[in-house]
């Protein structure tokens, strides 16, 4: 079975605990070499924010575990890359016709 | 006690340090617990300064009578600041839990902010229940030594510490707000002297 290496995630959570909290429970996970988090919107309750992971061997249910625990809910996995190496996503011709939406 | 059970103990008590700093920051039981420590804490100095007052004016001239009322009077205004602030605190804490359950489309029950929220109803309502209850133990101290000084003097003695406890709250105060520290120490303790001074004129008043 293929190991995810690359994981990117739309969460949203409460402000408390705080991203720095997430990101250090996030990165003592097993097989996580780097977290990333970056914020996207934010209100007076909740803010959404973005996690990418990288790592050799990502457990997804235990990246899961601790985001609930800290209040957090996944909206969706935006991003996954899994296979021996780490690849980027292939340019095609279609995506020159979308670029101006980026 | 082996030496690894000595490390193994040592690394569960850091563990539990370290859980409950954990939550001790996402329930941020810190302003709280800072208030209502003062809060109570002058609850506390301002009701033995009230006994006192009476004690004084009725001629109570048995150190045990005294303590007794004081003990009696603070563990009551104890309890009451324990169950009062428990179930406020969880009142409160489960609906600002159940508010972010909607903002989040997810129930938060059993997460560590659940957990943290539980921690905090339970320390503030033990400080909120202890500060008053050690404020009075602290000022009624004279009390005890009434082998070496009279009961007279024992009722000046405890008034004094009660004026020093008002003080060291107010400073306390003083360094939170980052205000002058001095003098708002002297502002509790003009609030003790008026306290005094109304229920020595009135209980002279009664009697």
């Amino acid at each position: 079975m293929s190991k995810v290496r690359r994981l990117v995630l739309d969460v949203l959570k409460p402000h408390q605990p705080t991203m720095l909290t997430l990101a250090d429970k996030l990165g003592d996970i097993e097989g996580i070499k780097g977290v990333d988090i970056a914020l996207f919107e934010i209100d007076n309750k909740v803010e959404n924010i973005k996690i990418t992971l990288e790592g050799d061997d990502i457990d997804y249910q235990e990246v899961q575990e601790v985001i609930q625990d800290s209040g957090g809910s996944i909206h969706s996995i935006d991003k996954v890359s899994t296979g021996k190496e780490l690849i980027e996503e292939a340019e095609t011709p279609q995506d020159a016709g979308t670029r101006w939406m980026r | 006690m082996t030496p690894a059970k000595v490390k193994s103990a040592n690394a569960w008590l850091h563990e539990k340090f370290d859980l409950l700093s954990h939550y001790h920051e996402v329930a941020e039981v810190g302003e709280i617990m800072r208030r209502y420590f003062v809060i109570n804490a002058f609850d506390g100095v301002l009701t033995t300064l009230g006994v006192l007052a009476g004690g004084y004016i009725a001629g109570v001239d048995r150190a045990r009578a005294v303590i007794s009322v004081i003990v009696t009077t603070a563990i009551g205004i104890g309890v009451a600041g324990f169950y009062g602030s428990y179930l406020v605190e969880k009142a409160e804490r489960g609906r600002a839990r159940h508010e972010l359950e909607e903002y989040t489309f997810s129930s938060l029950e059993d997460t560590s902010i659940a957990s943290a929220s539980t921690y905090a109803t339970i320390v503030i309502a033990i400080v909120d229940g202890l500060s008053p209850v050690i404020a009075a133990a602290v000022a009624m101290i004279p009390f005890f030594f009434t082998s070496v000084i009279s009961v007279h003097a024992a009722y000046f003695a405890s008034g004094v510490v009660a004026l020093v406890e008002l003080f060291l709250l107010g400073i306390f105060l003083g360094r939170m707000s980052r205000d002058r520290l001095i003098v708002s120490g002297a502002k509790l303790v003009a609030a003790g002297l008026v306290a005094l001074g109304l229920s020595l004129l009135l209980g002279r008043e009664v009697r």
